[in-house]
């Protein structure tokens, strides 16, 4: 087990290194930064100052090192558009995201798990067909409209939730839906599929067969094994949510990174882009790792295999 | 497998070292800029250059042209201007309750003038600082913490007569020394500001204190300098309290607890939501209505007017498409007059040989959009067909005796016959969303439509600034490269821009239509340059007028440019605005010190 840790971690380790050097190497790849930035402002020795402040004056494998060296200190370089460091508008924004994430996730499950439950128990039936119709609204219907649609209903014409903002409790409702909404479908399907594989086994007709009541043999003995694919599929949405809710963030003017990435792409904020796409991609290695280690405590038939 | 893991295990490992042992320590420098008066006296000597050909056109415009008399307009003036009386501005009252405005400004962007920062950033600014020179809501301007500005008799130095008695949110005196310390340090060597890059390269001097004065001298006259001190402009000439600026350790933590001398006070900022503000009631002026003022950033329309009904806002920046949702909502509708204007870009339209060098093409491509159905029908009839380029009724250099392009599409299309220029493919560059103008893609969109019913064939890249920039701006390029460009098959480009209306448009038409303009959009020595050196180097105010007047005349009847649409910025509010003066001119939520309930 330790060495199942291990080696994940090492390899988690070496896909944050692999994203932080394709960063550094797309960040370059699309032109001078330093004149990006400086063109509206022209002048030569603009360029040259902002250039200097980046540390794009340097030799590659210098700005290579040096960014690297950075990174390990969590030193992200400032902002040129405002001049906050990188590192403390990703902390100011964070939470944010993070708590709408999980709040997203929280509904999705909550939503998903007894739709999926009960439509692969009651297959074929009107209950089947309520949790196939939310499935099939659920993916169909963008987040961005959806989302446009709540306020207008919840907020305009009933009155009873905020629009837009991150305030009280009742703040987190209308985004954390829209956010989750989509995901739910998708975890309605998999739930109801992994139920039904999982009740159509030996164990389930013999623990049937045992006498235990429906709810045991449904509550302990299948939905237990059919969580793993949800549990992969909902670590996986998890890092998607992260990166996802930039349109949830603009519609609902929540104060995440989402908000931050988009408005630091067109400011052209090279310094933030860089820092939010490497967060981003952490935080998504970071999730299935946690994933990874949680597979082979549920399960310990799961080993690592070369 | 494993022995290749391994190695890319220990190279990992050994960057990673190599790394930590190049990463260098942080040196934090600080410089202190001491001001030092340095009195010179020099002789200029001022040639005057008349060259025939330019003479020759600009009095053939005079014999041509009509030209009616225009209202002298005060820019500079000696001695303080009254502020308008009520109707205008409103009077003293006790600040009650609270008003929160919210408008789409793309982030808080510090108070830092030693970084490049936009208009959208005045949303917060002009509430929470002063500027030297202020606007009156007509757009003219007048005094602001400064009560006068001068220039020497050798027209090489101007002098800010500071007000006394302001003080600062945290009860200190603005001094003259703050002012001076707030601008050098804006103008230094390392700042980025648009001080630094616009105003710092005309200057020999720093910025000196002398009484109750703030002098700097420039390398050549500078008529139109004052105009980087207005509140017009974005924002430079703020004043920040020295003493405190070093007390707090710097920017950094000034920037999370600025301290100004405006109307409202900083109070508290949620990141990436809103800027709180109090009243502060020891303005030299400007009185607040409200105790308390919180400015949103929300990015999205929608949302922004469902905050508005749902009473969680009561002034939202909304758009000329919002005016029937607006009206059906039973709510306020707001504008900031002529805010926007959009126009025609011609690349290389300069170039001889070039096919918008030739102004049967150009004048084809202008007189082939129907501005008034454009404004009917995407606008919802709030746009106005604009006649010139950056400046409307009121700006310094509006002509008032020039027309709008006419709506001729038969002969737009016989134009381009003539020009042997039928079925060209002609690219139209232009931003997403409203960047410049409201629903720029779809304004080219009509344009391409209408360019296609002449004989052409267009399409719409949506771009951004970088890229717009490095297409059209002449200036980064070499006579070898732009010649290879010339020669190049087509798409042949042109951009639909947008921009705000410009009190005084010297100093942007320089910029992008002087050969010397540090953008160079268009080139043309021998006609427009002198205009424009005449506008620049005239400190009497009707000749400056007069050369920009002639100037946008040019544009016009030759098409360099292409004007479309002049729009105001709409602003939605609830029954908590009672009254508010907007200023003309300003697209963003503004001047809310004079919201009354």
């Amino acid at each position: 087990m330790v060495k199942y840790i291990g080696f994940r971690l090492f390899q988690a380790l070496l896909g944050l290194w692999f994203i932080a050097t394709l960063v550094f190497i797309l960040s370059r790849s699309i032109g001078d930064p330093a004149e990006v930035f400086t063109a509206r402002n022209s002048g030569v020795d603009a360029r040259e100052i902002m250039a200097a402040k980046l540390g794009l004056d340097r030799p590659v494998h210098e700005q290579y090192l040096k960014f690297l060296g950075q990174l390990v200190r969590l030193d992200l370089g400032d902002s040129v558009s405002n001049g906050i460091p990188v590192t403390q508008i990703l902390v100011e924004r964070m939470p944010a995201t993070f708590t709408l994430g999980l709040i997203a996730l929280i509904f999705a499950l909550v939503f998903s798990l007894p739709l999926g439950i009960l439509g692969a128990v009651y297959r074929d039936t009107p209950v089947d067909w309520v949790a196939k119709v939310l499935a099939f609204l659920g993916q169909s219907m963008p987040p961005f409209w959806l989302g446009i649609m709540l306020i207008i209903l919840f907020a305009v014409v009933w009155g009873l939730l905020p629009p837009a903002g991150k305030g009280e409790w009742h703040s987190y409702i209308l985004p954390g839906f829209t956010l989750g909404w989509g995901v739910m479908a998708g975890m309605v399907r998999l739930v109801r599929s992994s139920m039904l594989d999982v009740l159509d086994s030996d164990y389930v007709a013999m623990a049937r067969a045992k006498g235990l009541p429906e709810v045991v043999v449904i509550g302990k003995h299948a939905l237990r094994n059919a969580l793993l694919p949800v549990l992969t599929y909902s670590s996986l949405v998890l890092g998607a949510f992260m990166n996802g809710s930039v349109v949830v963030e603009q519609v609902f003017a929540w104060p995440g990174i989402g908000t931050s990435a988009v408005q630091s792409v067109v400011r052209r904020d090279f310094p933030v882009i860089q820092g939010v796409v490497i967060v981003f991609g952490s935080f998504f290695i970071l999730i299935n790792l946690f994933v990874d280690i949680m597979y082979a405590v549920i399960d310990p038939r799961i080993k690592y295999t070369q | 497998m494993k022995v290749s893991l391994v190695l890319l295990g220990c190279l990992f490992c050994m960057t990673l070292l190599v790394a930590c042992g190049a990463a260098e320590p942080q040196v934090v420098e600080r410089t202190v800029e001491v001001p030092v008066e340095v009195e010179t006296i020099r002789e200029v000597e001022v040639e005057k250059e008349v060259p025939v050909e330019v003479e020759t056109q600009v009095e053939t415009i005079r014999e041509v042209e009509t030209i009616k008399e225009v209202e002298t307009i005060v820019i500079a003036t000696p001695t303080p201007v009254q502020i308008p009386e009520s109707g205008d501005l409103p009077g003293r009252v006790d600040p009650v309750g609270s008003i929160i405005s919210v408008s789409s400004y793309l982030g808080f962007q510090g108070v830092d003038t030693n970084i490049s920062q936009d208009s959208a950033t005045k949303v917060y600014y002009d509430e929470v600082f002063d500027y030297a020179i202020g606007q009156n809501p007509d757009g003219t301007l007048t005094p602001g913490f400064a009560t006068k500005w001068e220039v020497s008799e050798d027209q090489l130095t101007w002098t800010f007569t500071i007000r006394e008695g302001m003080k600062f949110h945290n009860g200190d005196d603005i001094t003259p020394e703050d002012v001076a310390w707030t601008w050098n340090r804006a103008v230094g060597e390392d700042s980025l500001g648009g001080f630094a890059l616009e105003v710092g390269p005309l200057l020999t001097s720093a910025f000196t204190v002398s009484g109750n004065t703030v002098s700097v001298s420039t390398e050549t006259p500078q008529s139109t300098l004052p105009l980087f001190f207005a509140s017009a402009s974005p924002p430079r000439s703020v004043v920040f309290p020295q003493a405190h600026f070093e007390s707090v350790g710097g920017i950094d933590n000034f920037r999370e607890a600025p301290v100004g001398s405006g109307p409202y006070k900083w109070a508290d900022r949620v990141p990436g939501q809103y800027i709180q503000m109090e009243a502060f009631r020891d303005h030299y002026e400007k009185n607040p209505g409200y105790n308390v003022l919180q400015i949103w950033d929300v990015a999205e329309l929608n949302t922004r007017m469902a905050m508005l009904k749902s009473g969680n806002a009561d002034l939202i920046t909304a758009s000329v498409r919002s005016v029937d949702e607006l009206q059906s909502a039973d709510l306020q509708i707001l504008q900031s007059p002529s805010a926007n204007i959009s126009w025609i870009w011609y690349n290389y339209a300069w170039v001889p040989g070039h096919p918008f060098n030739d102004k049967r093409i150009r004048e084809a491509i202008s007189i082939a959009i129907d501005r008034e159905a454009i404004g009917t029908g995407l606008y919802a009839g709030q746009t106005t067909p604009a006649c010139c380029y950056w400046v409307v009724e009121g700006n310094i250099g509006y002509p008032g005796d020039v027309e709008p392009h006419p709506y001729d599409p038969q002969r737009a299309a016989q134009l381009i016959q003539e020009a042997d220029f039928a079925g060209a493919e002609i690219e139209i560059l232009t931003f997403s969303g409203d960047a410049d103008f409201v629903d720029q893609p779809g304004l080219s969109e009509a344009v391409a439509g209408y360019l296609e019913a002449i004989g052409l064939s267009t399409f719409v890249s949506v771009v951004d600034g970088p890229v717009l920039r490095e297409t059209f701006d002449n200036a980064i390029k070499t006579p070898d490269e732009i010649e290879t460009i010339v020669k190049e098959q087509p798409p042949y480009q042109i951009a639909v821009r947008g921009s705000d209306t410009r009190l005084h448009s010297y100093r942007g038409s320089h910029i992008y239509y002087h050969s010397e303009g540090r953008r160079q959009m268009m080139r043309l020595p021998g006609i427009l340059d002198p205009l424009l050196d005449k506008a620049g180097s005239s400190f009497d105010l009707q000749d400056q007028h007069d050369a920009m007047a002639d100037f946008h005349r040019l544009l016009n009847r030759d098409f360099w440019a292409g004007p479309l649409l002049e729009a105001g910025a709409v602003f939605g509010a609830s029954d908590k605005v009672g009254t508010w003066t907007p200023i003309t001119g300003k697209p963003y939520p503004h001047n809310h010190w004079t919201i009354r309930p």
